[in-house]
């Protein structure tokens, strides 16, 4: 029995893939020409923003990875205040490329093993309960890491050994605690240099790729997929941030309200998070001289530029008087918070509007699916 | 036996084709207005929901050159679209939760029928054409008691379903008609919702349902095995040996590395189909559509989150190969063996050939390769 299909739907016609290139050699005549130079908005973004913000983040995990290591040969409320300064800071550095979600980070899923969140069913809250039940001698190498649970290999884990309330006596105890605390951002930091070194050796190959012509892996529309991918890293997170970071923890109202899905919640870094991805989302936007802002500007729609910068610009000032905890701002500001939410969404359409007259095909959200 | 033999690479040289045609000025210097039947007339119609920038919801359908055909305006996100077999009309089926079908005349683009579900129902995204195309199938969801259904619907005539039956289980989703042409193939996805927020994720069971369209009883139902259960069964093929591939989606933990295809052959178990480690992690958990291709031997799962599009080889129940496509999960086969079409979410649509390692894009005018097409798409032979 033949397998074909009996619909009758697809009878044979020859010379289908001939038909595709015919086509395609007529629309490349009409396709509208599109004067924006793409490949110096890549090299401009990934130079100037990507690189350096990959840097400061392997910067900062060294610097959290040795405090940590102090911390074990001396647990006392000095080296723990170190090392909490030293796990906000690098946290912040990677809020600041966390928006970055294509390339080296992708590799290993390091994307989530850095920051595994939202974790709505505690998985990593259960996981590091039972690391810690774990015998004393037990060693956290490569090998252990290669089998542990993402939700423990990164800034969530590390955050509940450091900044519950009583992280200094259990660091202290006879335990794992210690160690497991100083191996976790040992390999935060190995992720971040592997991140940083694996893009510092491929951007000129990907760079490179994006301006051959004569490419099967060329797409029909004008805009090279790594433009796409990284104005994605823009417009994409934005969205995250309104439903995830806020909108989840505002809950149905000022008395109904979810504090611990807030992201950072333990180390009250919510808002500073939101704040150093606005800034990243900012920097992203603008460049120096071949940014989103200047194209918008150059083709004519330097309304869109100006109201974007007017949308960040609000924000801004929005967040300002909030601080850095969300769980304290939902009491003090909730009506504030949403007020934020709304102008997300604003920044999220000028966005958008930027995409369509730039002709940006974005595509579905990273998530959507049915 | 197969319709072509072995599986070696086929010789074919697109790349010198190319080269030749773009090298004709004759050709090179045509016209494309986009309404312009080409004077061999159309010989494809490849149809598909699809969203614009400023995110209008529209049906568009094209001919095998990338031409526009047909473009009508949808009142919400669209899912799934069904090739009438015999006249010139597409359904195309709201996505869940979904509360109209249209019915759309391919040829001349006027809405011929808007379906809309009974009162305390609503469309799950997919929906068919009988086999002598006077009625259309579509899954639906039962809001009170939270349970599938599946209903016929004449095509000539408005009202309630002539038939409503048990899908079997919860969260219908694509269905399919056995080669047998009187089995209907239901994916239960098995997740019951409430809009779109999951609420059973810990207890779901999704299951595969063959059920006898004249009678509406299940002669045939396969379940996961008890550690799989979170494999939600959504979309799925079936070639004429009556062999479906599924395409799954995990809902359980981040860190697992589940077998996300599976194959059924009627009276056996369902066999979880696994790619090679890297690729498995890839396709990060989540496949969106599944086709044959016209061999039946050969099928395609997208997993569009992956950016990858998966092949499989039914003679050996296993991996084949994996192409590259962002975003990529709409699908359908051309009338070649071991060819397909995908599309994209990023306005892509490409040719693909899987044994040769080949894929080529579709040079789309700006006005369709600006649009997000959706999860799925249907394909036509025009016999004119």
């Amino acid at each position: 029995m033949n397998r074909s299909k009996q619909t009758g739907l697809i009878p044979v016609i020859t010379g289908a893939g001939a038909m595709f290139l015919l086509s395609g050699v007529l629309h490349s005549q009409i396709a509208t020409a599109n004067d924006v130079d793409w490949s110096s908005y890549n090299r401009e973004t990934i130079e100037q923003d990507i690189l350096p913000a990959y840097a400061r983040f392997a910067e900062q995990t060294e610097a959290l990875q040795s405090t940590t290591a102090a911390l074990c040969s001396a647990a006392d409320a000095e080296h723990l205040q170190q090392a909490q300064d030293a796990f906000i800071a690098a946290q912040n550095a990677w809020q600041g490329i966390s928006a970055v979600q294509f390339g080296p980070v992708q590799f290993l899923m390091r994307n989530y093993s850095i920051q595994y969140w939202p974790d709505r069913k505690s998985i990593g809250r259960r996981q590091l309960q039972s690391t810690l039940q774990m015998p004393a001698d037990t060693q956290f190498d490569q090998e252990f890491f290669h089998q542990a649970s993402v939700s423990i290999k990164g800034f969530p884990a590390l955050e509940q050994l450091l900044f519950s309330e009583d992280a200094l006596d259990k660091l202290n105890r006879e335990g794992v605690d210690c160690r497991l605390t100083a191996a976790i951002a040992t390999n935060v930091n190995e992720m971040a240099q592997g991140i940083y070194s694996d893009w510092q050796s491929s951007s000129e190959e990907m760079l490179s790729q994006e301006s051959s012509s004569d490419d099967d892996e060329e797409s029909s529309s004008d805009v090279p997929e790594l433009s796409v991918n990284l104005m994605k890293s823009l417009v994409e997170p934005i969205e995250l941030i309104r439903d995830t970071k806020l909108l989840a923890v505002l809950g149905r109202g000022a008395e109904a309200t979810y504090p611990h899905r807030a992201e950072s919640w333990l180390s009250e870094q919510s808002l500073a998070n939101i704040r150093t991805n606005l800034d990243a989302a900012h920097a992203l936007y603008t460049g120096e001289s071949a940014g989103l802002d200047q194209m918008l500007r150059a083709q004519g729609h330097g309304e869109i530029a100006d109201q974007i910068e007017a949308d960040f610009a609000q924000l801004n000032k929005e967040l300002e008087p909030l601080g850095d905890s969300l769980v304290a701002a939902l009491e003090t500001h909730y009506d504030e918070l949403k007020t934020l939410t709304a102008s997300l969404r604003k920044l999220d359409e000028s966005l958008n509007s930027a995409m369509q007259v730039l002709g940006v095909q974005l595509g579905f959200n990273s998530r959507d699916g049915d | 036996m197969y319709s072509w033999g072995s599986i070696a690479v086929m010789e074919t040289n697109r790349r010198k084709l190319l080269q030749l045609l773009a090298g004709a000025p004759l050709l090179a210097a045509l016209p494309t207005p986009a309404f312009a039947t080409s004077s061999t007339g159309d010989q494809l119609l490849i149809a598909s929901a699809a969203d614009d920038a400023q995110g209008n919801h529209w049906l568009i359908a094209m001919n095998e050159m990338g031409e526009e055909r047909l473009r009508h305006p949808l009142p919400d996100r669209a899912h799934h679209v069904a090739a009438h077999p015999n006249r010139p009309l597409l359904a195309v089926v709201a996505r869940r939760p979904g509360y109209y079908i249209d019915l759309v005349a391919s040829d001349t683009g006027e809405l011929v029928r808007r379906i809309e579900p009974q009162e305390g129902r609503h469309f799950y995204g997919h929906a068919i054409f009988t086999p002598d195309g006077q009625g259309l199938l579509a899954t639906e969801m039962d809001v009170a008691s939270g349970q599938g259904r599946v209903t016929l619907r004449s095509l000539d005539q408005a009202g309630a379903p002539s038939k409503d039956m048990s899908s079997g289980g919860i969260g219908p989703h694509e269905l399919l008609l056995a080669p047998d042409q009187r089995t209907l193939i239901v994916a239960n996805g098995g997740i019951l919702t409430d809009g779109r927020d999951k609420l059973n994720i810990e207890t779901m069971q999704p299951s595969l349902a063959y059920i006898d369209l004249e009678s509406g009883e299940i002669t045939e139902q396969r379940f996961l095995a008890e550690q799989d259960h979170q494999l939600s069964i959504r979309h799925m093929d079936v070639n004429a040996l009556g062999e479906v591939i599924i395409a799954l989606q995990y809902q359980g933990d981040l860190d697992d590395d589940k077998a996300l295809v599976a194959l059924h052959r009627r009276g056996q178990q369902i066999k979880l189909l696994r790619a090679p480690d890297a690729v498995n992690r890839e396709m990060t958990q989540y496949c969106g559509s599944a086709r044959f291709d016209n061999s039946g031997r050969i099928a395609a799962v997208s997993a569009p989150r992956g950016n990858l599009i998966t092949f499989w080889d039914m003679e050996t129940d296993s991996f084949l190969t994996s192409m590259r496509a962002t975003d990529g999960c709409g699908l359908a086969a051309t009338s070649e063996d071991a060819s397909f079409i995908a599309s994209t979410g990023r306005g892509n649509c490409y040719a693909l050939y899987p044994l040769e390692d080949y894929r080529e894009a579709m040079m789309l005018p700006p006005g369709l390769s600006s649009l997000a097409w959706d999860n799925h798409m249907a394909i036509k032979a025009l016999t004119s």
